[in-house]
């Protein structure tokens, strides 16, 4: 018998203690508290996420609106159910016209702070359902 | 994610490691709770080409190792002797193959308790090498990457240990 192998059946001889009872459960309790207490920082982090982006979603609604008022963007946009001959015809004109006086800026922000307020509410949502299955 | 089933495969593995390490019972309950829910943390971290026991030991480790830094009454050296790089550069040169054991050992009726006395007396760094070798069957590769330290210092390691037993044993 090799020496490595003779220490194998060695060290066979040392019995394995056997784990308490019932560390099994508390180790799984354990998991299902910090699986809770994850789930309520998640819920925080994304409900104030919700409630600011709510806040600012109507701020900018309100920059958007005023901002397409300001560029004259309705004015080009109207003309387009006005049912006027000359749109159709000077359709390449109007296009041009219409993305010129878009409100990039606010258009952009304002899609953000919507987007931001979708993604952290599902979220909130998700996680909510997830602590009620706990 | 479940981890009752690696709960049922690793928990004594992991219960019996830790001891090995604390020496405490209730404390080891304590660091295998803690390790496994770092376990049940890390999981989607784990990359499943890598050895899940190796990756499982390794964190259980850690745990031990930051409870014993906590834990006042422990001497330094002890910890240093598990977290240090290496102190056996030249001691694989000494050592040339494992000294073969007596086969009278064997017959001996209180194998159990003289072995589990001699596994207290040596080095923690030693014993757990010992423990995951031969009682988890743990290659020597795979214990340089749970505990750390270069293929060579773990296989001296592993001699001196056996050297150091042997020597306890045969008294």
């Amino acid at each position: 018998m090799k020496a490595d192998e003779k220490y194998k059946k060695l060290f066979g001889y040392v019995n394995l203690i056997e784990p308490p009872k019932g560390l099994g459960r508390r180790i799984v309790a354990g998991i299902d508290a910090e699986e809770k207490r994850l789930a309520r920082i998640r819920i925080w982090i994304f409900g104030s996420g919700s409630v600011a982006s709510f806040g600012l979603s109507l701020w900018a609604v309100i920059y958007f609106v005023k901002s397409v008022g300001e560029t004259g963007f309705w004015q080009y946009f109207s003309l387009l159910f006005s049912g006027d001959g000359a749109v159709y015809a000077y359709w390449k004109e109007l296009t041009f016209s219409l993305a010129e006086s878009l409100p990039i800026v606010s258009l952009i922000m304002f899609l953000a702070v919507v987007g931001f307020f979708i993604w952290s509410s599902t979220n909130t949502i998700k996680k909510l359902t997830k602590l009620s299955w706990i | 994610m479940n981890i009752e089933p690696i709960l049922s495969r690793y928990l004594k593995s992991v219960f019996n490691y830790v001891f090995r390490i604390v020496g405490d019972k209730s404390e080891t309950e304590d660091i295998v709770q803690e390790a496994f829910v770092k376990v049940w943390k890390n999981l989607k971290k784990f990359n499943p080409e890598n050895n899940f026991k190796t990756w499982l030991f390794t964190i259980a480790r850690n745990t031990a190792i930051d409870q014993l830094r906590k834990r006042k009454n422990i001497s330094f050296s002890q910890i240093d002797s598990l977290t240090d790089g290496e102190d056996e550069k030249n001691f694989q040169g000494n050592v040339v193959d494992i000294e073969p054991l007596p086969d009278e050992i064997f017959m001996r009726k209180e194998l159990n308790e003289e072995l589990e006395n001699a596994l207290s007396k040596i080095r923690l760094d030693f014993r757990e090498i010992i423990f995951l070798h031969y009682m988890e069957d743990l290659t020597f590769e795979e214990i340089s990457g749970i505990v750390d330290k270069p293929l060579n210092t773990v296989k001296s390691h592993h001699l001196r240990a056996l050297a150091t037993l042997r020597k306890i044993i045969t008294k």
